[in-house]
């Protein structure tokens, strides 16, 4: 499990997670997302088009950040979400939380930037 | 009939997430052979560590090392884990579920694997075994495509 951070847009950062977020990814990977994420001061863009699993961890990891992006005034949202990993998603209503968007360009869109 | 036979057996110990990823490999690898579908394996998967982090994580006191058996088998283009250990009774075909989150702001952190586990089951069936055993049975029905 790793993240590529795409950092030069002003308007929103972009984090690209690839592997498989279950117990073992999402530790890995916990830290490191966080930290990126709590000092991004923009939207923040998830790429999920290279995870081919998320468990609730992943989707507890999810929550927490996107929490913390909203508290200091800006939105978290996903894109490119796999079917199975969509599935997941649909089942615990996460779409709720956080918006889930087709590809980065309805994901640029959501969020104006 | 007689029902078939398990494919695959893991023996499951400790609370380390290593052990979990290694384990989902192997199950992934043995219905992949099985001719399973993808859609049935992903549920699977995902039923498989759900099952395994509640019993692992939550079903032992923190002095003990968890242990827990699990037994795949094919049946019917889907597939089902037979789940077993000795850990404290837990039912998770009746145990309540959390209240669904508001808003973001509002939203409980963490609680989400034994909703996972019951929507995403076609069956699930808890005994409590006079012995001490937990024994949970999860069956993936085949997904239409």
């Amino acid at each position: 499990m790793e993240l590529v951070v795409a950092d030069q847009d002003p308007a929103a950062l972009r984090i690209s997670l690839v592997g498989r977020l279950d117990a073992a990814g999402t530790e890995t990977v916990e830290t490191a997302f966080s930290a990126h994420v709590a000092g991004a001061a923009r939207h923040v863009l998830v790429d999920l088009a290279q995870v081919s699993f998320v468990g609730s961890l992943g989707i507890r990891m999810l929550i927490a950040t996107a929490r913390l992006v909203s508290r200091r005034g800006w939105k978290m949202v996903l894109f490119a979400v796999q079917p199975p990993v969509a599935e997941v998603f649909e089942t615990v209503a996460l779409d709720d939380l956080i918006p889930v968007l087709a590809d980065e360009a309805a994901a640029r869109a959501h969020l104006g930037a | 009939m007689s029902p078939a036979a398990p494919v695959l057996r893991l023996e499951l110990r400790g609370r380390a997430a290593a052990t979990l990823s290694e384990a989902q490999g192997a199950l992934r690898d043995a219905l992949q052979r099985g001719g399973v579908t993808s859609a049935v394996i992903a549920r699977a998967e995902l039923l498989f560590e759900e099952a395994a982090l509640n019993v692992l994580r939550h079903g032992f006191p923190p002095e003990d090392t968890p242990e827990a058996t699990v037994l795949v088998t094919i049946q019917d283009g889907g597939c089902a884990l037979d789940i077993e250990d000795r850990g404290r009774p837990f039912d998770p075909t009746t145990a309540p579920l959390p209240a669904a989150s508001p808003d973001l702001e509002r939203a409980r952190i963490g609680g989400l694997g034994l909703p996972l586990i019951r929507r995403m089951a076609s069956s699930l069936a808890y005994r409590r075994e006079g012995d001490g055993r937990n024994r949970l049975r999860i069956v993936v029905a085949p997904v239409s495509p």
